[in-house]
């Protein structure tokens, strides 16, 4: 563009600042989400799959009380098997300055598949002796190359020499045993050792590490990968069918599975969000332009009688709201990467250990910035097309008035029975039909928007007390060890007056369809509740099992239909019908009576105990049957430390929204009044009074804004379902959302609006009669 | 005067009829008009008399229902929308009654304004001191009264240096005291640049200062006066 056109839009761009601004920082905040989700999902993404590939993640692993090399190179001969390696791995303890901490073992013959990635000291090699150690632990605890180390492995005290500071795949996500709710990195830490400096007589292997030959060794798993990884699950299956076997793929591993749902968590956000303020910002980027354009429909005309050619003018005009969105998205973009996005960023930081970790700017950014600047730019085009086509002599002359009455309903008895605001205002709504519509979009967008952000607070708030309180009240949950005799669980139930469960993660499968997940079964008692999809307490089914709806919907079940599953520890699968659904807020899966479980000759071999009364926590470490002590504060407290990045996202989310609803108001209301200058000059003149003109300037405002409330209440509570429904697929939430965010948007919304229009009528008073009458055309 | 006898614009049976809906108004109709080189002429005639409409389409900013245009030996009505564009960016100046300036730049931007046409124009300082307003440089129009105003229009017209100047009522806003200014600026680029000026009008006072009066009326040209002994824009009176 030419330097004095582009002095003429920056001036003008001072001029309309306030629509401007508006448009600015619509953009600004749709990028500013976006970019602060999408850097850390991209980097994380990219950075695990970086050190997925370097170290050859596994595929899959194979779990059970003993494994021979026998098994192992059954497992080597299976066709779609490129790689096998056993595995060791207990829990010990490592002294450190006098104090005993929690170290994991693994105890390894070959180190091809989940490689260790060396960041100090040498690599792994068959029978060199010594220990290779977690990076975070060693850094907290001050353990270098070379060090002296005294340990304890299944009560066996031994010394290592570190040979390697380093860090493994296996362990993105590490909780160490189930005392740890989430991960303490560096709290406790995790080392590989050859097998053969195992300190007791008989190392017996539990694991296998599978690398397969046509999966990749990538993050994200294609559908061939998926299908090639249950088949070799199957295969596996079939050839220990004796043994007490968990596959575990490579979807399901603790490190992928959170990384992988954080990042669909935060896609959700990133797509929903950033949709909605680009809505917006389209709606103004059509409202202040039209108005601008006709504002300038004689300087334009001048324009094209000076011989500036037609495509001159269109790329001026069209730099407008290029240039604001542009320099919105652009900023929005760099503030979301180091607020919202560093402070997320800092978060996973605290539970994810991987080499790689960063903040990546994905291409996707800079596509989705310029979509909306190219969106910009064609709506922005809609809006000086007419005029423009026109010729020079035509635009320089005045537009015509739009001839329209007020449609049929002044042909109807009614319209003798309204009053004169009202006739004005029908009329007017029926000329101005583009104008009334954007407002109620606006309007609605805005509410939607609300409604979302705030619902999304009150469920993730919500799912505290609906969890801890309204499912499973109990104050104390206790965790068995495998293996555990019932006897011992009942006696533990009677003395602490306690519900036992039977909760176990397994394979759940519907013809095709598999997945991963919690089979409940419930014995009597009053501490474990479930509810169906409304909200209201159910009863599971005498005979049959209910599914949770998350999983319904994910295997595309229907009420009747036969599941079957497999109980660890068990040769054969259970098949059972569904006969009802209920909601559930983690651990998805399917849930029994006890007494159903055993119908079917199901063994309940309870490994949870719910009570009401203290547990103590020593029993953790004084008794082996009891592997966790947990109260319902510590859960609440793990839970809000898990969602403080989602928490954080959605307080920013609000902020905006609330400020992104005041800019929209106050933009669509000026616009509107600026609209109508003439016309409310043209009554004073007549001698209306200024009261009677407000009202009949409120009038049509309060029916638009009621009209934007209402649609967006109901497409913002169709856009929160969707945003939490995709949020993660583990999570799930009872949408039966209290008045409260209702109210809130209600507030923000309509009653913003309503006072905004309000103040700006209030301009009724003090209009110069002759300048609005003298300068519109 | 030589340069007075070649041909600058040409109007042969020119008709112009407006349609909106089912109505159908003829502006003009069958004009035929020869303005000679650095004439100043002057369009005369009642409101709604076709004379603006005659205006635009010699400046190429109205398009002929049925005739024909040239200006310069080149058929102007043949012009495509750009060339039109072309030849009114390079040839034609254009003062309207209500100035037309840009309202956010400032005097001596609206001049430089022309420069973005890719023209060689006069430096702009020179434009406004031929007007006599190059103290008002740093103003917005705004700032500026009407007859100011009207002299910065003036300077972006003539900074271009045109072959033809096309005036829309250009005291039309003014008082009698500083349209006497206008227009003696406008006679002067007819006697001293040798610039071809034409100029609407419905005051009957301005035909005397001018080379050739159109009388237009009810869309047609009722007379073309040659006036011998024009007057001095200054001594006019109204």
């Amino acid at each position: 563009m030419s330097k004095n056109l582009g002095i003429k839009l920056i001036r003008d761009l001072k001029e309309n600042a306030v629509q401007f601004l508006a448009i600015f920082l619509m953009c600004f905040f749709a990028m500013f989400i976006m970019e602060a989700l999408d850097c850390v999902v991209t980097g994380l993404g990219n950075s695990v799959d970086e050190y997925y590939t370097l170290t050859n993640f596994m595929d899959m692993s194979v779990s059970a009380a003993r494994f021979s090399r026998e098994d192992l190179s059954l497992i080597q001969n299976l066709p779609s098997v490129k790689k096998a390696e056993l595995r060791y791995t207990t829990n010990g303890k490592i002294k450190i300055n006098g104090e005993e901490l929690k170290l994991e073992f693994n105890f390894i013959e070959a180190n091809e598949i989940s490689k260790m990635h060396i960041h100090k000291g040498v690599p792994y090699e068959k029978d060199r002796h010594g220990i290779w150690i977690d990076r975070y632990f060693a850094e907290k605890h001050g353990i270098d190359v070379g060090a002296n180390v005294s340990l304890i492995c299944d009560t066996i005290a031994f010394d290592e020499t570190v040979m390697g500071i380093m860090e493994n795949p296996d362990h993105v996500y590490f909780t160490i045993d189930e005392t740890y709710i989430e991960p303490e990195i560096g709290e406790y830490g995790y080392a590989f050792l050859d097998s053969g400096d195992y300190p007791g007589q008989d190392l017996h292997f539990d694991s296998i590490y599978i690398d397969l030959k046509n999966v990749s060794n990538q993050f994200e798993l294609t559908d061939t990968d998926k299908k090639e990884i249950e088949q070799a699950k199957a295969d596996i299956q079939d050839l220990f069918t004796d043994a007490n076997i968990t596959c575990v793929s490579k979807k399901d591993e603790g490190g992928h599975n959170a990384v992988h749902s954080d990042i669909d968590s935060n896609e959700t956000l990133e797509i929903v969000f950033p949709f909605l303020f680009i809505s917006i910002a389209l709606l103004g980027i059509v409202s202040t332009m039209t108005r601008m354009v006709l504002k300038q429909r004689t300087i334009i005309g001048t324009f094209k009688a000076l011989g500036f050619s037609k495509e001159t003018v269109f790329i001026h005009y069209i730099t407008y709201s290029v240039f604001v969105c542009l320099m919105g998205c652009v900023l929005g973009a760099i503030a979301g990467w180091y607020s919202l996005g560093q402070y997320v960023f800092d978060v996973y930081k605290g539970y994810y250990c991987h080499p790689f970790g960063r903040m990546e700017l994905s291409p996707r950014i800079g596509i989705i910035t310029t979509a909306v600047t190219v969106m910009s730019g064609l709506t922005n085009y809609m809006s000086c097309r007419n005029i423009l086509s026109l010729r020079a002599s035509e635009i320089l002359r005045p537009a015509p008035p739009v001839v329209s009455g007020a449609g049929f309903i002044e042909h109807t008895p009614i319209w003798k029975l309204l009053s004169f605001a009202s006739r004005w205002n029908i009329r007017d709504i029926n000329r101005n039909k583009v104008r009334t519509l954007a407002g109620i979009i606006g309007v609605t967008l805005c509410t939607a928007l609300m409604l979302t952000a705030f619902g999304m607070d009150e469920l993730n708030k919500g799912s505290e007390h609906w969890k801890y309180y309204r499912l499973t009240p109990a104050d104390f949950e206790v965790g068995f060890a495998p293996g555990t005799a019932y006897d011992t669980v009942y006696d533990y139930s009677r003395r602490f007056r306690g519900q036992m469960v039977q909760k176990v993660q397994t394979d759940v499968t519907k013809d095709d369809e598999i997945g991963l997940y919690y089979v409940t079964v419930m014995d009597e008692g009053n501490l474990y509740h479930f509810q169906d999809e409304s909200g209201k307490y159910m009863e599971l089914p005498d005979a049959g099992v209910a599914v949770s709806a998350k999983v319904m919907e994910t295997m595309e079940l229907k009420l009747g239909d036969v599941i079957s599953f497999r109980i660890p520890g068990l040769r054969d699968k259970f098949k059972a019908k569904i006969y009802s659904v209920f909601k559930a807020p983690d651990e998805q899966g399917i849930a029994m009576k006890r007494s159903f479980f055993e119908r079917i000759n199901g063994e309940f071999k309870p490994n949870t105990l719910f009570t009401n009364m203290t547990v103590p926590k020593r029993y953790v470490t004084e008794r082996e049957e009891i592997l966790s002590v947990f109260s319902k504060k510590e859960y609440i407290k793990a839970l809000n430390l898990k969602r403080a990045s989602t928490d954080q996202e959605v307080y920013y989310i609000m902020t905006i929204a609330v400020l992104l609803g005041i800019v929209v108001m106050y933009n669509l209301g000026i616009l509107s009044f600026v609209e109508k200058v003439r016309e409310v000059a043209t009554l004073k003149v007549l001698g209306f009074s200024t009261g009677s003109i407000r009202w009949i300037l409120n009038q049509q405002n309060i029916i638009i804004d009621g009209l934007g409330t209402i649609i967006g209440l109901v497409l913002g509570k169709k856009i929160l379902i969707f945003t939490m429904s995709n949020m993660d697929y583990s999570v799930d939430y009872i949408y039966n959302i209290s008045f409260k965010p209702y109210l809130f948007s209600v507030l923000v919304s309509f009653v913003l609006s309503i006072t905004v229009n309000a103040l700006i009528s209030s301009r009724v008073k003090t209009i110069n009669m002759v300048d609005a009458l003298k300068g519109v055309e | 005067m030589e340069e007075n006898t070649n041909i600058l614009i040409k109007l042969n049976s020119v008709g112009k009829i407006y349609r909106t809906g089912q109505i159908v108004y003829e502006a003009l109709h069958d004009v035929n008009v020869e303005i000679m080189e650095g004439e100043l002429v002057v369009i005369l005639g009642p409101s709604g008399s076709g004379k603006s409409t005659l205006l635009n389409m010699v400046g190429g900013l109205d398009a002929a229902t049925s005739g024909h245009i040239y200006f310069g030996g080149e058929e102007i009505t043949a012009f495509d929308d750009r060339r039109l564009g072309q030849f009114r960016a390079k040839d034609v100046g254009i003062i309207f009654q209500f100035y037309n300036l840009v309202p956010s730049l400032t005097a001596y931007e609206n001049v430089d304004l022309m420069r973005d046409l890719g023209m060689d124009i006069m430096d702009p300082l020179d434009a406004l001191d031929l007007v006599g307003l190059k103290s008002k440089k740093d103003n917005f129009p705004s700032q500026m009264s009407g007859g100011q105003q009207q002299r910065i229009a003036i300077a972006r017209a003539i900074a271009k240096r045109p072959r033809l100047l096309l005036c829309d009522e250009p005291t039309g806003a003014l008082d009698t005291n500083t349209g006497r200014e206008v227009l003696k600026l406008l006679q002067d680029q007819s006697r001293v640049e040798g610039r071809t000026v034409v100029m609407v009008t419905h005051n009957s006072l301005f035909a005397e200062i001018a080379d050739k009066v159109i009388l237009v009326k009810n869309g047609t040209v009722e007379e073309v006066v040659v006036n011998d002994t024009p007057k001095d824009a200054l001594e006019l009176n109204w």
